[in-house]
């Protein structure tokens, strides 16, 4: 009995001793690799890359683009709008508005991404010919979270104000991957400061990286014209008139004085303007300011959700080659009924090899940094730098952008003066690419919406048409989203939220 | 086909014919109630070639030879006893309950087990009550029959997935549905399509092929199955063939289908209704008169049109069933064999779905040691499922949205595509694909190994195989392909498992006169799951109905394709001790390792205890006759559940993140190398009870079940890059009753009445959440105290009588209201679950006439229409049509009413969800009514056939609900929410079983 006992003992203990042999419980998933297998040679820093445009093509256009257009002066809801963009339209939105927290989490997950690439980086040996290469990852890296802060910090902080900037709270920084991380806002200042501190180190990675027009990717004037784009809203006129000058000179992207070619720009994502323009194909579709049109494919009709005001339209002259690039009378079903002429905003109309259908889906190749913003830039910056010979350039700058776009010359102005002309021709200029709002706002200007277009289509109410806010109103600086409040105790909330 | 069978029939009863020389025995098997014993086995003595089986009613002929003795009698569970030949041709032979009763034998984890040595809870259902149901898969079957198990569908489409809850929901997060065992292997469940709107997996199998059911409920009966046992275990067990003659079955069922509930509240209005309804809501919205006959002309005001879309998307949905198997074989060698047609089309257009099935299970015994079995079941279907919810390709959407004053034809005959933007269901259904082919082989090869006596090895590697392909196409013309000049898919997805168990069985007497007996089992298995999909999907098609393969489309849109797995490692034991069969302890201790988890984190230990007492077994009862059975039994556990993801533990960095056509890639996983199972302990309290010879039996059991770990998503910094991570976080228990019981309150020769009925209650309280705080998620909150499934929704107050306006509650108390929606205060009105459920089935018996009916309840459920603002929204969404209940709107001041008046566009965001869109969910429904006519022994020896059953059945026939304003079906799934899904049928089917 004895003996047998001994057998079955072992018996057992060899059926359990077989649930020890576990190689087979290392299971590993088909489509991802475990973050630490990730950084080993400069082919896997390729990967990391690419995925950080993808990151990018999600974080242009679409809401990043579209929010505050609708909540600036020059768009109106349409009957058939359906309350898509309502609240920071009727600017009742609040801090758990989908809008805010989408952009905020946006830039944070793209911010979250650089972090762990500029880290990540350093643990990869590139060989000597690899150099140039890592180098100019860790330089894209460094270059995508300077916009990405410089977006937040506009959005979620007051303008920069040399004098209060290192007290005004701006939004968290973050610069290493935690989960567990609690951030309190930086100040304003120490935001900028970061913004700088990656913009020089990428001017330097990225120095042997030429431009092109239409790049896909970040190159050395990429990094010039965000840097004027920065320098510009920390009122450093010198800075800002020096970084856009100096891609202005490269002559690498001329300014564009044909109609047609102006109207494809657009419509087909021509590349002569662009900086830097995200790349976008069929299988890579980029966001979309879908807004504008609402083309039923059935009738040819359309049924916006948002129309310009007239005074908008009118802004444009007649000869200027924007009115026809940017706007289109179309034929509208709007509850049910038809209207004809109607202005719709035509800027993103669909570009026909992106099309995935028989119809338009709106897509455009994102133009992120275009050379019409860096003439615009070099003639603020002269304009409001009180100084005579930079004022002079300012109009010198002004005046290459609208003879291009069909406009005469503007003649003799300074000052006050030259400072409206080049707010004006801003407006005609970046209509309906997110600069408005923010423009308004680091002015200094309320927001006034009149003269629509026929109101029998607009969503009628104070909050819609008529709608005023004053320079000081708290929601030109957005609320941090109800979502990162309740769980971050060492949040502090902007006013008015 | 047919022609085929009746040759083979006619050949055997010519082969009968021959044997001259035999003598024909008649007879009836009864148990010791006086009901027939179906399936009993009859044998000759010492040639158990010649053998059959008694019918339904417990009724055999056997022919035997003339120099046969005896025969024996046998029936699972009830043992053999043996018959000594007469003179006399006809015997009636009662197999004893009472003294077999605690020799009967239950399928269990990892075996069989007498009922006497059963500690835990468990139920078991029978073959007779899964055959030849008009149901598509045997989950639904399972409704009503099982005390404690929630059987609950969504969707009435042919194929839908069924959901199963035993003892309630234990999970958030991880998965809440039963792990089921076909024959000793693991095998997928649930709905693994990916095109389909709802499918099933198990509709591959077919109910005829099943021998039994045991459902496992609590620690001592489902713990050994460990990490995956926390749901409950479903042990299906197919048919096996048993030595003797070849015994030939065959049943045919064919039948119709139709809506089962309807009410008249939520029919669509007609034309002139809805213009008149649609006049007076652009007069309260006050549009000038002009305006008001131009917008009602735009909508088909007197157009002459009258269609009611209704009636075009309903149909008679065709049932029919044949099944044939075939077993037999030596005392060496058994088999059984079948194969099965099945088909059923749903109450509405677009919906079926067709079955093909085979069976085959042969066993040797090689040697006196060595035992082999091998045994394959295959199945495969074709299935058509409609859209659902707010899909616009919807039918049941369509009937309630399209408009009566457009028709679905032009006047010529053709198609009418001007459908205010909605989409021609009726045409669609001609013009696009939507379809899914699933083949499923469930199947082991198994050896046992008899060491020495008493000491059995035993080795089962058992797979199952999930094939799903499926196919849509959506035509460039009109519907969900339009805009983008026609689509198709082709999506392909494999689930294949396998199992490997090795186990050790001993068993001893540990005393020598035999009053303590123990047994032991330890064993090893392994298992993984692997999941293959691809994906195809390209689009602009040309201008033509005929080609619909992806391959056409000019443009490529995805072509993907990956697989994704885990796998398991266990240690297994179970040891039970009997005392006299008066005390029994049992345990089980299960150790898990599975790839779903950490290294650091990847092992568990599960184990449970049980003990019961057989009081009928003590001296002071046995002189009791009254009492037949008395036994309590305890038992307590844990188990786990590893319904997680496959890979979340890891931080993951995921490839996809694509920049101009270069590979990308990205973080993806935020991970958490913590993350371990969800741990489920179940305590259990039972009691079975049996008196005037078992003629009244009851069994009630007690039940609290914590679960504890609970996966849940945990916030984080959005500026960490990720929203949330999952964390091992919260709890909760369930606490429920159930009682089955089991009465014969009529038995004499000519008439029983047999009475079954089943009731359980189930309450369910989270216990803790993340840092105690509520979690909102749409209709539903997670709230500490209260129930899971909670509903969330602002107060009803009804309508103001002096203006219409819809009011909402702003205090708990129910005396302030608002008129602005977003002012009102958010309660918990109730839950989607409901606190009691079961069935109640009564059989009547009257000289071969049975007549079966069961009745399936439920109640104290909430049932939410999250679609109904469209359609009873007082005016929201005023293009579309309503259903007849805005009748009942508010019209003039003094009216008092619950529904608001009526305003073109919406009155006062009445449409958005408050609890005027949730009523009770009460309800009570006729399962199942069968009429059926045994045909007597004298005629089936007349036929030379051995049994001949012919029946009428009727499915969900009466359906009582408690609530007048239920708009669809009681049953809405889990969540209870309606989502515009296939009506469930009732069904009607005329069948008959026949064996020979």
């Amino acid at each position: 009995m004895k003996r047998f006992n001994l057998k079955f003992l072992a018996a057992g203990v060899a059926l359990v001793g077989m649930a020890s042999c576990s190689k087979n419980l290392d299971k590993f998933p088909a489509s991802n690799i475990e973050l630490s297998q990730s950084f080993q040679t400069v082919k896997d820093a390729k990967t990391w890359n690419n995925g950080l445009y993808s990151n990018l093509k999600g974080r242009v256009y679409g809401v990043y683009t579209i929010t505050t257009d609708v909540q600036g002066d020059q768009l109106n809801a349409s009957l058939d709008f359906g309350n898509r963009n309502g609240a920071p339209h009727r600017w009742d939105f609040t801090s758990d508005d989908y809008s805010i927290r989408d952009t905020w989490f946006g830039y944070y997950t793209g911010i979250t991404n650089t972090n762990i690439q500029i880290n990540g980086f350093e643990k990869i040996t590139p060989a000597s010919t690899e150099v140039a290469e890592l180098n100019r990852y860790k330089g894209d890296a460094y270059l995508a979270r300077a916009y990405y802060y410089h977006q937040l910090i506009q959005l979620w902080a007051k303008p920069y104000e040399p004098a209060t900037a290192a007290t005004d709270p701006g939004v968290p920084l973050v610069l290493t991957y935690d989960i567990n991380n609690w951030p309190a806002r930086a100040s304003v200042k120490a935001v900028y400061d970061q913004i700088l501190s990656d913009i020089a180190k990428a001017k330097d990675l990225l120095s042997t990286v030429a431009g092109a027009q239409g790049s896909s990717r970040f190159t050395k004037d990429a990094v010039l014209a965000l840097e004027a784009r920065v320098r510009l809203n920390m009122k450093d006129w010198t800075g800002a008139k020096a970084a856009a000058d100096a891609v202005i000179a490269t002559g690498t992207y001329p300014l564009i004085s044909s109609q047609t070619e102006y109207t494809d720009y657009w419509a087909k994502d021509g590349k002569k303007e662009s900086i830097f323009q995200i790349a976008a194909s069929v299988t890579e579709l980029p966001n979309t300011n879908s807004i504008y049109l609402g083309l039923i494919p059935s009738t040819g009709r359309f049924t916006p959700d948002f129309i310009p005001s007239q005074w908008v339209v009118d802004k444009y002259d007649a000869t200027d080659i924007r009115k026809s690039a940017y706007f289109a009378q179309k034929n509208l079903t709007i509850q049910g009924q038809s209207y004809s002429n109607i202005w719709l905003v035509n800027k993103y109309p669909g570009n026909p090899a992106l099309w995935t259908g028989a119809t338009t889906n709106y897509a455009n190749a994102p133009k992120v940094l275009r050379i019409a913003e860096q003439y615009l830039i070099s003639a603020e910056a002269g304009a409001r730098s009180g100084n005579a010979a930079a004022e002079a350039d300012a109009l010198i700058k002004l005046n290459q952008l609208r003879v291009a776009r069909g406009l005469t010359p503007l003649v003799a102005l300074t000052g006050t003066a030259l400072f409206n002309a080049v707010k004006d021709e801003r407006f005609r200029e970046l209509a309906f690419e997110g600069f408005r709002l923010l423009d308004l706002k680091r002015w200094h200007e309320g927001m006034q919406r009149h003269d629509p277009q026929n109101t029998a289509i607009l969503t009628p109410g104070p909050n819609y048409y008529t709608l005023t806010k004053p320079a000081d109103d708290p929601k030109f600086v957005w609320g941090l989203p109800t979502n990162d409040m309740t769980i971050n105790k060492n949040l502090e909330q902007n006013p008015g939220w | 086909m047919r022609r085929i069978l009746f040759t083979i029939i006619g050949l055997l009863f010519i082969s009968m014919q021959l044997l001259a020389q035999n003598r024909t025995i008649t007879g009836k098997v009864t148990d010791e109630k006086g009901a027939g014993i179906p399936n009993a086995s009859v044998t000759v003595k010492g040639n158990p070639n010649i053998g059959t089986t008694t019918n339904s009613e417990g009724n055999f002929s056997l022919s035997v030879p003339a120099n046969a003795q005896s025969l024996l009698v046998s029936s699972i569970g009830l043992g053999e006893k043996e018959i000594a030949l007469t003179s006399s041709s006809t015997y009636n032979v009662t197999l004893s309950t009472k003294a077999q009763d605690l020799q009967e034998v239950v399928v269990v984890a990892y075996g069989q087990q007498k009922k006497a040595d059963i500690t835990g809870s468990v139920s078991t259902v029978k073959a007779a009550d899964v055959e030849n149901r008009p149901f598509t898969s045997v989950d639904k079957i399972l409704q009503g029959q099982v005390a404690g198990l929630q059987s609950v569908a969504a969707s009435g489409a042919p194929g839908a997935n069924q959901q199963i809850r035993i003892r309630g929901v234990s999970s958030i997060t991880a998965g809440n549905e039963p792990l089921w065992i076909v024959d000793g292997v693991a095998v997928s469940s649930g709905d693994a399509s990916r095109l389909t709107t709802t499918a099933n997996l198990l509709s591959t199998l077919n109910p005829n092929d099943i021998e039994s059911i045991t459902v496992l409920k609590d620690a001592a009966s489902a713990s050994i199955y460990g990490s995956r046992a926390a749901n409950g275990v479903i042990l299906v067990t197919t048919k096996k063939g048993r030595a003797g003659k070849t015994r030939f079955k065959f049943d045919a069922e064919v039948g119709q289908s139709d809506r089962a509930y309807t009410n008249d509240k939520y029919l669509p209005l007609n034309a002139a209704e809805y213009i008149a309804i649609t006049r007076e809501g652009l007069q309260n919205r006050g549009d000038s008169p002009t305006a008001i006959e131009s917008t009602l002309t735009a909508l088909g005001a007197n157009n002459g049109t009258d269609f009611n879309w209704y009636d075009a998307i309903q149909k008679k949905g065709r049932q029919q069933q044949y099944n044939l198997s075939a077993s037999g074989g030596n005392d060496r060698t058994t088999f059984y064999t079948s194969g099965g047609y099945f088909t059923q089309e749903g109450a509405i257009i677009n919906t079926s779905l067709d079955r093909y099935n085979g069976a085959l299970r042969v066993t040797n015994r090689a040697t006196d040691k060595l035992n082999l079995n091998v045994n394959i079941n295959g199945g495969f279907v074709r299935q058509r499922t409609p859209l659902a919810g707010g899909a616009f390709g919807n039918p049941i959407l369509s009937t309630l949205f399209l408009l009566p004053t457009r028709s679905a034809y032009n006047t010529d005959g053709t198609y009418n595509f001007s459908l205010g933007g909605l989409h021609n269901v009726i045409a669609l259904t001609d013009m696009d694909i939507r379809r899914l082919k699933g083949l499923s082989l469930r199947g082991s090869v198994a050896a046992d190994y008899k060491i020495i006596d008493n000491l059995v090895f035993k080795t089962q590697y058992g797979m199952d195989f999930n094939d799903l392909e499926e196919d849509q196409y959506n035509n460039p013309f009109h519907g969900d392909g339009a805009s983008s000049t026609g689509r198709a898919f082709s999506y392909y997805t494999r689930l294949s498992n396998w199992t490997w168990s090795n186990t050790l069985s001993y068993a001893r007497d540990l005393l020598s006169n035999g009053d303590l007996k123990g047994n032991i089992t330890v064993g090893y298995e392994a298992a993984e799951e692997k999941n293959y999909s691809s994906s195809l999907q390209s689009q602009n098609f040309p201008p033509t109905l005929l080609l619909t393969w992806p391959s056409v489309g000019a443009t490529p849109i995805t072509a993907a394709a990956s697989q994704v797995g885990s796998t398991f490692n266990s240690a297994l034991s179970l040891a039970s001790l009997n005392y006299r069969d008066k005390y029994i302890v049992s345990g089980s201790f299960r150790r898990d390792a599975s790839s779903r988890f950490s290294p650091t984190n990847r092992y568990a230990n599960f184990w449970s205890l049980g003990l019961s007492w057989n009081v009928d077994r003590e001296d002071f009862l046995q002189s009791i006759d009254a009492i037949s059975q008395l036994k309590l039994r305890a038992s307590y556990g844990t188990n786990g559940n590893a319904g997680i993801g496959n890979y979340s533990y890891y931080q993951l960095y995921g490839y996809g993140f694509n920049y101009n056509q270069s590979p990308g890639s990205a973080p993806t996983n935020v991970g958490n190398p913590n993350l371990t199972w969800e741990t489920n302990k179940p305590l259990n309290v039972g009691l079975d009870f049996g008196i005037l010879k078992n003629r009244l039996n009851l069994s009630a059991d007690w039940y609290k079940r914590k679960t504890e770990d609970l996966l849940l998503n945990v916030e984080l910094s959005r500026t960490s890059g990720f929203s949330n991570q999952l964390r091992n976080i919260g709890s909760m228990e369930n606490t429920g009753v159930e009682v089955q019981l089991n009465a014969q309150p009529v038995l004499s020769k000519s008439f029983s009445w047999n009475l079954n009925f089943n009731f359980a209650t189930n309450k369910n309280k989270i216990t803790s959440l993340p840092n105690g705080a509520d979690i909102i998620s749409g209709s539903f909150i997670l709230r500490q105290g209260q129930s899971i499934n909670s509903f969330y929704l602002r107060e009803y107050a009804g309508v103001d009588p002096a203006n219409g306006d819809p009011l909402w509650y702003t205090n708990g108390a129910g005396s302030a209201t608002t008129n602005d929606w977003s002012k009102a205060l958010r309660i918990i009105p109730g839950t989607s679950l409901p606190k009691q459920f079961g069935g109640l089935t009564n059989t009547f018996n009257f000289m071969g006439v049975t007549l079966d009916a069961q009745l399936v309840y439920s109640f104290g459920n909430l049932i939410q229409d999250p679609w109904a603002g469209y359609y009873t929204g007082a005016g929201f969404g005023a293009t579309f049509n309503k259903v007849r209940r805005v009748l009942d709107r508010w019209q003039k001041p003094g009216d008092v009413t619950d529904v608001p008046k009526y305003v073109y566009g919406g009155n006062k965001s009445f449409q958005n969800g408050s609890t005027f869109y949730t009523v009770e969910g009460d309800y009570i429904r006729l399962r199942n009514l069968q009429l059926g006519y045994q045909l007597p022994q004298s005629i089936n020896n007349k036929l030379k056939i051995s049994n001949a059953f012919f029946y009428v059945r009727g499915t969900n026939l009466w359906t009582w609900v408690k609530d007048d304003n239920l708009p669809f079906d009681p049953e809405q799934g889990i969540v209870s929410q309606s989502n515009l899904d296939v009506f469930i049928p009732k069904t009607i089917t005329f069948g008959v079983n026949l064996g020979f």
